[in-house]
């Protein structure tokens, strides 16, 4: 995700606008998605380790895609 | 890249429909009510209904859209585009968190997911496949959706980037669908174990 982010700042006059448009309601709606299966996860017994192990991948999950849709849309922006 | 302009684009309709979305509100929300109650039935509903349907779009759209959509002008296509993209984007996540968290839920309440159960292999062997599956729609399918989208909603949209996009999408979701087809082996070998 951090080479995600470094590899996008280096692009020159990149549309950050309209990359963050898209990026905030992406993460709105895949926030809602993680925060469901994290319920999901919470409300069968996951604890600890496994519970933190889980609760990253859903966070890796919430904040990555955002970027992705962000970028696709940024980069033909004309 | 060269610019191959389409004919000035009508840009008036929205990325999101908002009409729809109370509608995947409520869907969401019986999907946790489900979730909560443990209802085997409601479970099972969720997963079968939001698999079929996920399953059969993705086959109808990679299959038998998609070669149609190939032989049609861009005009046709941004048209098509226009209208059919802006319900994908809100179907298919709909589809997809049903399908999946209902059967988390449902291979959990039947014992599915511990290591000892006679289904375990099966059941890693389908979650293998989704996480795949998973991949491509996330990181490739749904961010072309998207992107056409936007493209279509400029005064002069590209042509030859739509072309592209949706040439991405409609290959995605024959991949994935041809791998649903591998998840549907899966599942009904389990249901018959």
């Amino acid at each position: 995700m951090l080479l995600n982010v470094l590899l996008i700042s280096r692009i020159p006059n990149f549309a950050w606008g309209k990359f963050f448009l898209v990026a905030k309601w992406t993460l709105l709606a895949y926030g809602i998605i993680a925060g469901t299966l994290e319920y999901i996860f919470i409300k069968d017994g996951t604890r600890g380790s496994v519970l933190l192990l889980m609760t990253s991948a859903l966070v890796l999950f919430a904040v990555n895609l955002p970027i992705h849709f962000g970028f696709t849309v940024a980069r033909y922006v004309d | 890249m060269t610019q191959v302009h389409a004919a000035p684009s009508n840009t008036d309709f929205k990325i999101v429909p908002t009409k729809a979305l109370p509608a995947v509100a409520a869907v969401l929300i019986a999907l946790i009510v489900a979730v909560a109650a443990n209802r085997l039935w409601a479970l099972d509903f969720f997963h079968v209904v939001g698999g079929g349907l996920w399953t059969a779009i993705d086959l109808f759209l990679g299959f038998v859209i998609g070669p149609i959509i190939g032989n049609m002008s861009i005009p046709a296509r941004m048209e098509f585009s226009k209208k059919s993209m802006p319900k994908m984007l809100l179907l298919m996540p709909t589809l997809v968190i049903m399908t999946l968290a209902g059967g988390w839920q449902l291979a959990r309440h039947e014992g599915f997911i511990l290591s000892s159960d006679k289904h375990h292999g099966w059941v890693v062997a389908s979650m293998i496949v989704v996480g795949a599956m998973a991949v491509i729609a996330l990181g490739f399918l749904e961010p072309a959706n998207i992107g056409v989208l936007f493209e279509l909603k400029k005064e002069q949209p590209n042509g030859e980037v739509i072309a592209r996009l949706m040439k991405r999408f409609l290959y995605t979701a024959g991949l994935t669908g041809a791998m649903q087809v591998a998840t549907l082996i899966i599942v009904t070998r389990i249901a018959t174990i």
